[in-house]
């Protein structure tokens, strides 16, 4: 049992487990946290997942968990795994079952105030134009030559058929394409799952919601990216829906048999790998690309219906309340990138599961306009609570492998949480707030309930001190549509 | 899940997981399908058994409630599938997994857990 005495306190808010707790160890594992959130992260399993995750062929620097960590199925989520190229492995587990999970920011010229005699139209109009729930199915009916050109191509075919703006794509991580996808790898079952499911919310923890900007920390860069106090913000949270999830699933199954190939030995079966530069590795990198772009569409075209919505409502009502893209954020994926350790560049893959990539400024991969302020960061916050705008940092990209938190975490179960809490009384509570409420189901709403999730600002104010992302603005919810 | 067989516990396994989506009571079963499932060994083959259930459950609309296993050894199965079709109620299931997998021989039969992803 691992417990506070197996931790050595490295720093005010870093914890580490020596490499010395479990023999099988390879590097050893950070936790970023202030106490309670320590004490939250031991009062489940995911301490030990991340012990596990340390023990992966390959791992260089440490195992990481931000301090929204949670328990996963293998892998934690709130964990970030770098592990040395080529002999280093790639892990299904490591990304996580909704690949490309992840939030896109739009912000209006408009204010609250000028918007809120209308949010209970826009409301109704943005749940019937972005369906939710499970299995839920989208508007459009993609060929199977169209859903492998969205395969390969993400965002980018999003713009051929005009549901992007050049300014979109600017303002999307990988610029809405995540390179090496080839669809010749995705199984046939994935794309069935896939075929229908574009431009889809999806259930669970998935949501839009309409904010309003509540407070700035940093007035210059949130000026940059068109943040003003008062204003309406719209957030996007979903992924790459049952084709991604086919994805994992498929290699998750088939993995099982390459570690044995590989002789490589692991603690949990959820981390079977490959080494990265085998057939294997490339295979599911190849298909995990394809999730990846499948899901920066599915986020494209839920912003043009968002903005189709607001059209609909508000045009010859209001002025200025057009939505453009602040960014677009994955925190479900791996990626190939290079890393200064130890005062040498190394080429490592990152995997990030329930984390944010927090490029720094002067990054080569951000797009011009963002490289002097560092890439926006997008930590969504439980239903009801606030959510926040941040930077990446230079101490991002030299403590954690260029990375931060993603959103609150959970710290109970949604079985658990739909004993205790009534979805129908949970929205009248959120109403009387001022929180309008569309959801599809009562107990996935309860599913949500604000008290399943610590505590955001907690998490977003624990990263923003160590220095591995900068807090720029808060948004507080008007509005939230669920499946 | 427990079975005297390996191959009543694979069927006891499917029941006990698609227990968690009600179907519409006293509807006729329209609905029967044959397939195969496959793993390289019985922890895999019950995940991807579990799956092929969920995944044909999700892509034809249908809700399946009886399973009745013909063959199965430790790396394959072969069965069919009774249920309702076309479903009114969607499995809120997306997968089986790997996480705290466990499958075991008690002195009196086999015992399995398997932890659903919701």
């Amino acid at each position: 049992m691992l417990n506070k005495h197996n931790l050595v306190r490295v720093a005010e808010y870093v914890w580490e487990i020596p490499p010395t707790f479990r023999e099988d160890m390879r590097v050893p594992a950070r936790l970023y946290a202030d106490e309670d959130l320590l004490d939250a992260a031991l009062s489940d399993n995911s301490i030990v997942q991340l012990v596990n995750t340390a023990t992966l062929p390959g791992v260089i620097q440490h195992a990481i968990a931000m301090p929204d960590i949670h328990q996963g199925y293998g892998f934690p989520i709130g964990g970030v795994v770098a592990t040395r190229l080529p002999e280093g492995v790639i892990s299904p587990g490591g990304v996580g079952y909704d690949i490309n999970c992840g939030v896109r920011l739009l912000i209006s010229g408009a204010t609250v105030e000028e918007i809120k005699p209308h949010l209970e139209e826009i409301a109704s109009s943005l749940y019937a134009n972005c369906p939710s729930g499970v299995g839920c199915r989208g508007h459009l009916r993609l060929t199977n030559s169209e859903l492998v050109r969205v395969l390969h191509e993400g965002s980018r075919w999003m713009l051929e058929k005009g549901y992007a703006s050049l300014e979109d794509l600017d303002r999307t991580e990988e610029f809405g394409r995540m390179s090496g996808a080839d669809s010749a790898f995705v199984s046939n079952r994935a794309h069935e799952r896939g075929r229908d499911q574009l431009g889809t919310l999806g259930a669970g923890n998935h949501f839009l919601e309409v904010d309003k900007v509540a407070e700035i920390y940093d007035e210059a860069i949130a000026a940059h990216l068109g943040i003003y106090s008062g204003n309406v913000a719209v957030q996007i949270h979903c992924g790459s829906r049952g084709l991604g999830h086919q994805i994992c699933e498929d290699f998750v199954s088939r993995f099982q048999e390459t570690v044995r190939n590989y002789g490589i030995t692991l603690p949990d079966r959820e981390l079977v790998c490959a080494p990265f530069d085998s057939k294997e590795g490339q295979e599911y990198f190849h298909a995990m690309a394809c999730a990846a772009n499948f899901a920066f569409a599915n986020r494209q075209l839920l912003a043009h219906m968002i903005r189709r919505s607001f059209e609909e409502i508000l045009a010859g009502r209001i002025k200025g309340f057009e939505l453009r893209q602040v960014y677009d954020i994955a925190h479900n994926m791996a990626k190939v990138e290079e890393h200064e350790i130890d005062g040498g560049s190394v080429r490592v893959c990152v995997h990030r599961k329930g984390s944010t990539r927090a490029f720094g400024p002067q990054s080569a991969v951000l797009p011009d306009d963002l490289r002097e302020i560092g890439q926006p960061v997008l930590i969504p916050g439980s239903m009801g609570t606030a959510s926040y705008v941040l930077t990446g940092t230079a101490g991002a990209m030299q403590q954690t492998f260029g990375s931060t938190c993603h959103g609150a975490g959970r710290v109970m179960s949604r079985a658990r949480a739909k004993r205790i809490v009534r979805g129908s009384e949970l929205r009248q509570q959120l109403r009387d707030r001022g929180i309008l409420i569309c959801a599809g189901s009562m107990s996935g709403l309860a599913e949500e309930a604000p008290l399943a999730y610590k505590d955001v600002s907690r998490v977003v104010d624990v990263v923003h001190r160590v220095g591995i992302a900068k807090k720029i603005a808060r948004l507080e919810p008007i509005a939230v549509i669920k499946g | 899940m427990r079975g005297a067989t390996p191959a009543k516990l694979l069927e006891n396994a499917a029941r006990a997981m698609t227990s968690l989506c009600q179907l519409e009571s006293g509807k006729e079963a329209s609905a029967v399908r044959d397939f195969e499932a496959e793993g390289i060994d019985r922890k895999t083959l019950l995940v991807n058994w579990l799956n092929e259930i969920l995944y044909a459950e999700q892509t034809c609309g249908e809700i399946y409630d009886r399973f009745r296993i013909s063959e199965a050894s430790d790396n394959r199965l072969h069965a069919r599938l009774y249920g309702q079709a076309p479903g009114t109620t969607a499995s809120h299931i997306k997968a089986a997994t790997f996480h705290d997998l466990e499958v075991r021989k008690t002195a009196e039969e086999f015992e399995a857990t398997v932890v659903l992803d919701v």
